[in-house]
């Protein structure tokens, strides 16, 4: 590279990373951080153990594990079916795969609503089974499935496509079934990669507002979400308190973080 | 026959695979599936190991027809291209993949399972290693471990997809000789997919020559060699020329309805001009390219026009190009879209008669 960039180029564009990636991302964590505490640990530790707070955290951790196990099963559905099949509309599947990653949460929100909600064709079903959907927590974990929905699957498909179907293959000749063969065989294979994309959609769900917004309805204590009720706080103008709350989020990342980095290197120093 | 295929039929979308194949297999031979790459060999093994399932027709083994058979039940072990080692597992458990998936389903034979993984890596030579990984082997060392993991479940048949080819050219050879003597020793009924003739023609009892999904020619090497049943076979085995116009080469005449002759490498015979022993046999060549290939030199020659390929064994030193040589062509093969006809060089025969 130093041939036609130099060292001047070098050490600007690492520097310039530096810079955006403090004055971007660095900067307002740390100042959510400082904002929650600045008027004292009571304050602070008030706003976060009050009821309400604490049944959005609950929620948000439910609607995580809910939008999680979904993923994970349907993401592994998802891969196995368009890497170890060849079928007709095999690309369009796979091109619909990301529309939630193409599309706004919001509108996503409003598909629920017009599906589910009073207006929409499905209100009827519903009601006879006395569902609810819409302005309650099945709506809620709908949103954020839809919207976590293909983090896994693009983890598990380019992986499961470089494997191949061979030891796969090599296995049911010799009379293993098809759950032996994924357990031992398929299983080993994406187990980092599967993690990586699991923690992606953890990420994700925990975080998640626009699609959560509009299909939630705002009841507090019953279908908000941490976000949700960090952006009442907010709009009530209780800045403390919203950014006390918030300082949970972010906590949460960093954890997140961390855990995304040691599963990286692990399935890393595996491929090698 | 103990594996056998009777009209045979696999199309994959509008593309035909197989067409009518239909061929049988003596128990405890080895054959070879040889032909060029596309040409429906490896669809027909597949078929076999019950991998692909054919449009019509009825594949047999030891008598069943298996074609609603699944693969598992079919009592064939499968070495791939690849491989397809376990990458996860060590060599001991590689090989015993099979044997425990058996043994969850009979139960009883727990306690065989170590003695008869040993056993097969004694045999294949690669004790000491059980507890490798396939990544920490050599790809000849892979191959065996392949071997001896689609032998542990005692098959019937034993199927390989081109069991050289990931392998260097070097220790390829080694391993041909090694996997003949080894599935000898073990007397198990084998069929391996190759495009490589030499391959074939060493390690095969009998040769199958496939060709856009369809059987040309069945029977052992030197058959093959000698007496090529189709063009297709003519042209494939061996390393020969084709000439158009063969009637200008002195002692063959045009033959109706052939219009090209195929010419093998020792078919062909060279002198030098001055120490020419049959000059009313002979016609002039010269030398185009010369290529060294250590043990023999390898001559394209022009002759009237025509290019024919000969190896010059290097008895009298090497040639270059530009030299004129004589070269006598003792018979060729000479073909149409169908037939084969062996013809000989009929001035030879004018020459030194024979009386009894």
């Amino acid at each position: 590279m130093r041939e036609y960039s130099g060292n001047i180029g070098k050490n600007a564009l690492i520097i310039l990373c530096f810079l955006f990636i403090v004055i971007m991302l660095l900067i307002p964590l740390i100042s959510v951080l400082a904002y929650a505490l600045r008027q004292g640990w009571a304050v602070f530790w008030e706003a976060i153990s009050d009821p309400y707070a604490l049944k959005a955290l609950k929620l948000t951790l439910v609607t995580t594990v809910w939008a999680l196990v979904i993923n994970t099963v349907f993401g592994i559905f998802a891969a196995w079916a368009l890497t170890r099949y060849r079928f007709r509309g095999q690309h369009i599947i796979e091109t619909l795969i990301d529309i939630p990653f193409a599309m706004s949460p919001v509108i996503a929100g409003l598909v629920f609503i017009l599906v589910f909600g009073r207006i929409g064709w499905a209100y009827p079903i519903l009601q006879q089974w006395d569902l609810k959907v819409v302005f309650a927590v099945p709506g809620i974990i709908l949103a954020t499935v839809f919207v976590t929905f293909p983090f896994v699957s693009r983890e598990l498909i380019p992986l499961m496509n470089a494997q191949g179907t061979d030891e796969e293959e090599a296995a049911a000749l010799m009379g293993a079934g098809t759950f032996h063969i994924f357990s031992k065989i398929t299983l080993p294979h994406i187990r980092w990669g599967l993690l990586y994309g699991m923690i992606l959609c953890t990420a994700r769900a925990l975080g998640e507002f626009g699609a959560v917004s509009v299909v939630s309805g705002h009841l507090r204590g019953k279908t908000n979400t941490l976000p949700l009720h960090i952006e009442i706080l907010f709009s009530e103008f209780k800045l403390t308190s919203a950014f006390a709350v918030s300082s949970i989020l972010v906590v949460l990342a960093i954890i997140i973080l961390i855990l995304k980095n040691i599963v990286q290197r692990k399935g890393k120093s595996e491929v090698q | 026959m103990f594996v056998e295929l009777e009209k045979v039929n696999k199309t994959f979308g509008s593309f035909q695979a197989l067409k009518d194949v239909s061929f049988g297999i003596e128990q405890g031979k080895i054959v070879g599936l040889l032909g060029p790459s596309g040409s429906g060999k490896t669809t027909i093994l597949r078929s076999l190991a019950g991998l692909e399932f054919p449009d019509s027709g009825i594949i047999r083994i030891a008598g069943r027809a298996v074609n609603d058979v699944p693969a598992r039940e079919r009592g064939v072990g499968f070495v791939f291209q690849s491989y397809a080692l376990f990458r996860y597992m060590t060599v001991f458990d590689n090989i015993a993949f099979g044997l425990s998936v058996k043994k969850k389903k009979n139960g009883a034979e727990r306690g065989q399972i170590p003695e008869r993984v040993h056993e097969l890596i004694n045999l294949v030579g690669l004790k000491g290693m059980e507890k490798r990984y396939p990544a920490q082997l050599s790809g000849g060392q892979r191959q065996r471990v392949a071997f001896a993991r689609a032998l542990a479940p005692q098959p019937q048949v034993l199927l390989l997809d081109e069991p050289f080819a990931a392998i260097d050219a070097k220790v390829r050879k080694e391993l041909r000789t090694w996997l003949r003597e080894m599935i000898n020793r073990v007397g198990i009924t084998s069929i391996f997919v190759t495009h490589d003739q030499d391959e074939a023609i060493e390690v095969a009892d009998d040769i199958v020559i496939v060709n856009e999904g369809g059987i040309e020619q069945k029977g052992s090497p030197a058959e093959i060699y000698q007496h090529p049943a189709t063009p297709f076979a003519a042209r494939f085995i061996g390393q020969s020329s084709e000439l158009t116009d063969y009637s200008r080469l002195h002692g063959f005449l045009p033959i109706a309805g052939f219009h090209q002759a195929v010419i093998r490498p020792e078919f062909v015979h060279i002198f030098r001009p001055d120490a020419d022993p049959y000059p009313n046999s002979t016609d002039d060549g010269l030398v185009e390219q010369a290529y060294f290939r250590g043990s023999v030199q390898e001559l394209h020659l022009n002759v009237c026009g025509q290019r024919i390929i000969v190896n010059n064994a290097l008895d009298d030193g090497l040639l270059s190009s530009g030299d004129r040589l004589r070269v006598l062509v003792s018979r060729m093969f000479l073909v149409n879209e169908r037939e084969v006809r062996l013809a000989e060089n009929a001035s030879l025969r004018d020459v030194n008669p024979v009386f009894i």
